[in-house]
This record gives C-alpha cells, structure tokens and sequence, in this order.
C-alpha cells in the first residue's frame, strides 16, 4: 500500500520538501517526482503505517516550512553573527 | 543617632597638624621609590581608639578646621574602597552617590597618593561617579600603580558603557600587566526599555552590554549586580536568565538590597521592595545560578527576614562604618553572622527584625 | 501589557513529540519552551499581542527576540558566546593516549580495540619511544593535561608505564599532569600500587555489572574475571582511596535484562559514580554488527531505565551517572566541557591525539581502533620518531573541516546544534563517509533520545532538576 501526496510548489519551497523526506528516510522509503507546479511524493508503507507515515510526514513538512520563514526573517542577523563570532576568533589569534 | 560598628571619623590630638593625608607610623622600609605622604605618629590620634580604628600603616586625612581625622584606607576594614570622582553618565533613580559634574582630579590623585602610600593586602574597591568618565585619569591612575611596582588588587565599580570603546579595553589591559582586577557592573533589567528606565540614560544598555563582552575578550571577569526595586523585582528570574545566558565571563551575580541613601532616599518608598515580598523572587533564581556555575550572593539583607534556603548566601556585607544593628538584635543569636542595617536606615526606613533565638 | 515591537532573533526549534511542544535554542546556547505550534507560529510571524508578557520576557531575557532598538546588541552577545565555545573547541589536544601493548589475557565479545593473546609478539611499544612522545606532548600549548595508558591490557607492561611517568616529571614539568590507567586491574601488585599511590595516578576499570553478567561480557580462560575485578578495586579504595578509581559498563543485548542488578553492584563496592556506555562501531563489535548490535531506541529503553533508577536513589545517597553529566555539562556548563568525543567541530587531533603500540599517531582512540580492521593508511596522522607537522595532514584537515556540525546536512537546522557534536570516525565505520546520513545513525538517534530526555525531566520534575544541579556542582 502507498501513499501520494501532492504539494503546490508555491506552498512549499524544494529545501523544505527535501528535508522533510531527509528524516522521514528514518523510518520509510519514498519517491520525490514533480511536476511543473507540484511536489510528488510517494512513501512506500503497509496499510497499518499509513497514518502514522502520513502524520509524520506533515509534521516535518509543516517544521520545516516554519524554519524556511525564520530563515528568511533572519538570514540577515543570522550572517552578522557569524560573522562577529568569525571576526572575535581571528582577532583572539592575533 | 545611631553608632556604625567601625568608626571612620574621631578627633584627633595634634592641633598643628595641616590639613591633608597622611600615612600612620608605620614600619614599612622607607627606602621604597614612592611619592611619599607624610607620617603621622599614634599619640596624635585619640588614644582609645587607637586599635580599633587605626592601625600602624593606615592611610588618614586630618581636618584642621573640625580636628576630625578620618581612614581612607585602614587593615581594620572588612572593605576598602576609594571613590575616584563624582562624575557619571547614568543617572540611576536610586544613585546612592549623586553625580557632579564637576572637575574632580584631584579625588583620583589622592586615591593614587592613598593606594601608593598603602600595603594593600586584600582587593581594594575603586568607585564613584564612574571611575572611567575621564578615561586619561582611569588609565593614569594604573599606569602610576604600575610604574612603581605597586601590587594592589583592585575591583571597580563601574556602569561599563565606555567599556563599549574597544580601544579604550585594549589601553586598559597594556596597563593592567599582571594585576588582579575585576569589574562590578550593574544591570538592571533584561531588556533597555527596563534597564535604562532605572539608570535613567538612552544607550545605557547597548554600551553595558558591548564593554561587558569587550572585557572578556580580554579574558576580565565581571561581578554583576542587581539592586531589586518595585521596577525590576518581577523581573529578577528574566534578569538572571538573561546573565547566564548572555555572556561567558560573568563570574558572580551580587544582588544589593536598596540603601535609602542620596537619591534613593526621595524615592524611597516608591522604589523599595520589603525582603519578605522578595523572597520568592530570590528563591527562583538561587537554582538558576547552581545550575550554570555563577556564583550567587545576596548583599545587605538581615538574615532574620530572609527565607531560610537564602540565608546560605547572605554575605555579611555592609562596609562597617555605615553598619548597625538595632536595638531589637541584641538578644539575637545570629548577630554575629549577620548584616544587620546601614545607619541610613533608621526610622521609617527601617523593618521589623526578628531575632533569632 | 503595551505591545512594544520587536525583532525575532535567529533561533533553533525541535517538536517534542511526548508533549507536543516545542524546545528553542539558539547559537548562544540558550534554551526555552513554547506550548504549542501556535505559540512558535506567533514568534516566527511577530504576532506580539499574541502572547502572553512573560512569554515576551522569557525569550527577551533568552535573546530569542529583541527589543526594537538594541538587536544590534544582542546579535553581538549571541555571537560572542558562539565564538567562545567554537575558540575552546579549536585548540590543542589535552588528552593523550598512549597504548603500550594491544595484548590482553580477557576475551571480551565487545573488544573495541581488537586485542591479541598474552604471548603474541609485535603488539608492544619499545621504551625507546617515550623520549619522542614525550617531545611531541611536551611541544603543545595545554597547560592542563590528562594522559591515559589504555590497551590490550595496560598492565602487562608495568615498566613501560613507570618509566614513562617518570621522565614526564621531568619532560613535562610545566604543565599540569594527570595519570589515568584503563585497566582490568588483574596485574596489580603491591609494589606497583605504592608507586600508583606515590605518584597520584587513577584508574579506570570495566564493572560490566553482577558477576554472571561481568563474566558473562568480560570472559577470560584463565581467570574469573569479576571476583578480581572486584577484589582489586576494593583493594585499590583501601590502600589509595576512592577517588583512586572510576568504573565504566559496557553495555550488551544480555545487559539489557540487569539494570537493577548493575546498579546494585556499583552501590555494593562503594563507588559514587557509573559511566554507563553503548558498544561502538569498532574492534570485534564492528566484525560482530549482526549478532551484537542493537538499535539505538533500545539502548535508550535501558538507558533510560537505568538513569531513572539512579536520580531516584539520589534522595539518599550520593550517585552520579556520567553520560548524563556529560550532556549535562554541555548544556549548562559551555565553557567548561573536557568530554572531547562530542565537539564541533570534532576532537580529532584537536583535542586528543594518540600514541599506538605501532608506533602509529592517531587523532582519537576510534581512529586507531578502525585503523586496526580496516587498515586506512589516510587514518595514520604521522608515526612516532619521525619529524611531522599534524596540522598539515590532509585527512585531518578534510575530517576536521566536515566535523562543523553548523554546516553539515542534518545537523544544521537541529535544535541540539549548540550541545552536540560530530562523531565522524563512528560513521566513517559505519557509513563510509565522516559525515553519515542522520537519519540513519545510532549515534544521532541517540544522542537526540537522550537530549529530549534530559531537557523532558529537567523542565517537568523539580526532583530531578535538584539531583542535576547537584551533580552539575561537582
């Protein structure tokens, strides 16, 4: 028993789909395919899983999509940061 | 009028004496390449206070005008601090040394005269105003430290905003060699709209914040410090979490129970928090510092009106010559041990005590 | 309460699955919790007058969010503490191994070294050799030092290790040195405990647990391997005393079924603290995957099991579980970690180094254990005697540079980044590459239970939170 699972790809950017299938591998196989405008996404489970896979699946969907928006928010601090930390290092060296 | 336990202030016997500083008979080799300040022998001083006020090597200033002399620096104190200038940035609501704008060098020159003239053996305390508002006297008075092998270990009190001028850091620490110094900063609030409400200045925060990381980029350690008021004591949990959290060399964490002294005294009642209501404040950040390795210490609190858990970190603080007991504590068992109350806080001031049995 | 602005700062998150909540860390390594997914979408999105002011508070104290006009404060207050920890994870080994004989007269099933029989010839490190190990210690910067004699069995070559504590005194007068001897104590002696005793070295001692557990792991044909096990190390706390010695457990499928009666065996000796350790992918345990291997959830069901065990009895008396302070002190204590196997980037030559009876220089113990099997001549950092720059080596290098877990896929979204590390020679055994894939790693899984585990009890059971800050206070 499979099941598909189709996204739009105006909802969820490739890193978040990419991610989300990197650590549901943890339990299940799957198959990413695509179309123009939308994500394929087929996991291989047994009729008893398939919730689970399914919940599973939108959890880290939905956790990832959440991180692509704060990475957006705060790309920008985020570089400035390690940048400081960079800059603090070298001249702790020097 | 209430008594202090130390006298700092008592009449002297010598009425030739010109006003100044001066080193008390001392036995140290006089051979030492110092600016000496002049010697003053014991029979000038009031006999029966020869021992417990003054000893052999202290530091005084005589007024002739009051014949009064007074300890600036003495062996007999718990807490030797030497204030620099009253000049500041920060004008903090409960400031309990007001500032004054104007020029003051000559309190720094005599501050370095008393530290010279001085066999310091414990740390002595360096404070204002801020020391470091006129940064050329700061590092003047450490380059002069220096440059006559003088040892002193010195802590100083600063609100650390021009700490923020990394340059000025990199000064400092050319002059600082091999001294011990460390740094007690105040912060009072997680946040600037909080901390600099309190130290009454824009920017406060900001500059704080940057000369504390700047201090540990030169590997100083810094003693933060807390004074709970009615503002910030719902906030002493954000406050400590935000220390923790927020630095890698802040060493200590003193909280300092309000003094109803300069400008604290106006605001007193509208500032002041009773030890009892802060108690389970205290209590829910004694765990917090456990658990991150900060060491804690609680400053001019009665061990009587403490809960029990917290009395562990009660330091039996106040500079003695401000320190009094009142009456109620003369049966107490734990007097010995105990803060007890600054000589300000009499009166309306003052809370009830319960001594121990 | 006034809706000021404020700017949301970078951050790390993790569902928790047990409570459906949510754990934030940051670069600072700060930690807090949000209820739900709506709380956490209100922070991402700035709906401040959402939530409640001392959620505003807490991660304003935390540096998860700013006031308007002070971030550029904050981000460098994040940054600084990023940089202190990445500064003292950069630095020179203080931990130097050195393996004077790989024989052993125990057969345990586990060996992770690969050990060869008592008699074998060849498995022995010459004398002549400590002269330059002792140059090579002695040139780096640490002025605080930790070196291990490990094996084979270390006691099989008593003078060697004489010797080579001797002349430290002199080679190495400047630092500061501490002697660990891991051992199955079975060659001791008197003499050689007086000389121990004079000379202030420890000792650290596989207790597996009872004793048809012990021998059970830890067999040996020619002797009965817990009685003398036992018998020494109560030697060893009457003539040196307790601090003398730490004991550590391997824990097997057949330990699984013994938590109470490991724990009751380190009680009964005396000791105060137990090192609880999984197998690694290493020595026969790397030969043997399929028959001694189990999956990191099930190590973490006795794991669990165990440690629960071991806070409880902490009512009464005194007992610390290692593994956990170990994670424990990454947490709360960034700037004071020792633990070099759980770093970003990676200990690997960095924080030990280590001297084979080969004459080999490895940059960790895993390294020379795989090198053993797999004969990787790209593991071999320079060989003793000869005139090498270790920080020039390519594979070090390459290793070292994919060990900086805030780069690395997998890692570099996890919430635990700020108390976690890279553990490359484990997937190099078991993946193939330094990196590994996450999702399929026993020690990413583990180390990921342990941490929900950790921060689970710490934030929801007062009694167990005053039992860490005890043993945090060490």
């Amino acid at each position: 028993m499979d099941v598909s699972i189709e996204l739009e790809k105006s909802s969820y950017p490739e890193q978040t789909v990419r991610k989300s299938l990197y650590w549901l591998s943890e339990d299940y196989q799957w198959q990413l395919n695509e179309t123009e405008n939308h994500w394929l996404i087929t996991i291989f489970v047994s009729q008893e899983s398939l919730e689970k896979a399914t919940s599973r699946f939108h959890q880290l969907l939905n956790d990832f999509l959440l991180r692509h928006q704060l990475d957006i928010k705060t790309q920008f601090l985020r570089e400035k940061i390690i940048f400081s930390a960079l800059e603090k290092i070298a001249n702790a060296n020097s | 009028m209430v008594e202090p336990l130390r006298k700092r202030t008592f009449s002297a016997n010598n009425e030739s004496l010109l006003t100044g500083m001066y080193v008390v008979e001392s036995s140290n080799a006089k051979d030492l390449v110092i600016p000496h300040l002049p010697v003053i022998d014991k029979a000038s001083i009031n006999n029966g206070l020869w021992s417990s006020g003054v000893t052999s090597g202290d530091v005084v200033y005589y007024n002739q005008s009051t014949n009064r002399m007074r300890t600036i620096l003495t062996s007999n104190s718990n807490e030797n601090t030497l204030l620099v200038t009253e000049q500041c940035e920060n004008r903090c609501l409960f400031c309990s040394q007001p500032p004054n704008e104007r020029d003051d060098i000559e309190l720094y020159k005599n501050a370095t005269l008393a530290l010279l003239n001085f066999n310091a053996e414990s740390v002595i305390g360096i404070t204002g105003g801020e020391p470091t508002t006129n940064k050329k006297a700061f590092l003047t008075l450490l380059h002069q430290l220096d440059y006559f092998n003088n040892k002193t270990k010195l802590h100083i009190l600063s609100h650390g905003r021009n700490l923020s001028d990394i340059n000025f850091v990199e000064d400092i620490q050319k002059c600082i060699g091999s001294r011990e110094i460390s740094w007690g900063i105040p912060l009072y609030g997680h946040k600037s709209s909080l901390h600099n409400r309190l130290v009454n200045a824009q920017k406060a925060f900001d500059e704080t914040l940057q000369g504390i990381v700047n201090l540990s980029a030169f590997g100083q350690v810094v003693e933060a410090r807390i004074v709970p008021v009615t503002h910030n004591i719902h906030h002493l949990i954000n406050i400590i979490n935000f220390l923790v959290n927020s630095f890698q060399n802040i060493k200590q964490i003193s909280i300092m129970n309000l003094e109803p002294i300069g400008w604290a005294k106006k605001n007193y009642l509208e500032l002041f928090v009773p030890v009892g209501k802060q108690n389970v404040y205290l209590n829910e950040v004694i765990n917090i510092c456990l658990a991150y390795g900060v060491s804690i210490q609680l400053y001019n609190y009665p061990l009587c009106l403490l809960n029990d858990n917290l009395r562990a970190f009660s330091v039996r603080s106040i500079s003695d010559w401000k320190n009094y007991y009142p009456s109620g504590c003369n049966q107490c068992a734990r007097q010995q041990v105990c803060g007890g109350f600054f000589t300000s806080s009499t009166g309306k001031y003052l809370e009830d005590v319960e001594p121990f049995q | 309460m006034q809706t000021a602005e404020f700017v949301t700062l970078p951050f790390f998150f993790r569902h928790l699955d047990n409570r459906n909540s949510y754990i934030l860390t940051n670069q600072a390594g700060a930690f807090t919790f949000l209820e739900n997914a709506n709380v956490l979408k209100n922070v991402i999105h700035g709906n401040w007058s959402s939530l409640s002011s001392n959620t505003l508070d807490e991660l304003l104290a935390k540096n998860f969010i700013s006031e308007a006009n002070e971030f550029d404060a904050r981000k460098i207050l994040i940054g600084s503490r990023f940089a202190s920890v990445l500064k003292n994870n950069i630095t020179e080994p203080s931990l130097f191994i050195v393996i004077p004989t790989l024989r052993c007269h125990h057969d345990c099933h586990y060996c992770q070294v690969s050990r060869v029989p008592i008699n074998k010839k060849g498995f022995d490190l010459s004398r002549s050799n400590i002269t330059h190990i002792l140059g090579i210690i002695g040139s780096t910067k640490s002025s605080s030092i930790k070196i291990e004699f490990q094996g084979g069995e270390p006691l099989l070559s008593k003078e060697f290790i004489q010797n080579f504590v001797q002349e430290s005194k002199r080679r190495l007068s400047e630092k500061e040195v501490s002697f660990v001897i891991c051992t199955s104590l079975t060659d001791i002696n008197d003499s050689f405990l007086s000389w121990a005793k004079v000379n202030d070295i420890t000792f650290s001692v596989s207790l597996d647990g009872h004793e048809m557990l012990h021998n059970l792991n830890r067999p040996s044909s020619l002797f009965n391997t817990y009685k003398i096990a036992t018998r020494n190390i109560q030697t060893l706390f009457d003539s040196i005393g307790k601090d003398s010695v730490s004991c550590l457990t391997t824990i097997t499928k057949d330990s699984f079924s013994y938590v109470d009666e490991i724990i009751k065996t380190y009680i009964d000796m005396g000791l105060n603290s137990i090192f609880l350790r999984p197998l690694s992918p290493f020595g026969f345990s790397y030969l043997k995957m399929d028959s001694l291997s189990y999956t990191a959830y099930e190590y973490f069901e006795f794991y669990k099991h165990a440690l629960d065990k071991i806070i409880a009895l902490n009512e009464n008396l005194y007992f610390v579980e290692e593994t956990a302070l170990i994670h424990l002190n990454k947490i709360f204590r960034p700037f004071h970690s020792g633990y070099v196997d759980l770093r970003s980037p990676a200990g690997y030559a960095l924080g030990a180094l280590v001297f084979n009876y080969d004459g080999n220089i490895f940059g960790s113990d895993e390294a020379r254990m795989l090198y053993r099997i797999t004969h990787n001549e790209e593991l071999v950092i320079g060989k003793i005697g000869a005139d090498e720059s270790f920080f020039n080596h390519e594979t070090t290098h390459k290793l070292l540079s994919d060990s900086f877990i805030s780069c690395t896929p997998g890692c570099d979204d996890c919430a635990y980044q700020p108390y976690c590390g890279a553990d490359p020679l484990h997937h190099l055994s078991t993946q193939g590459d330094h990196v590994g894939n996450k999702a399929n790693s026993f020690f990413c899984k583990l180390e990921t239970l342990i941490y929900d585990h950790l921060f689970d009890l710490y934030n929801n059971d007062t009694r167990t939170r005053e039992v860490f800050d005890k043993w945090l206070s060490r």
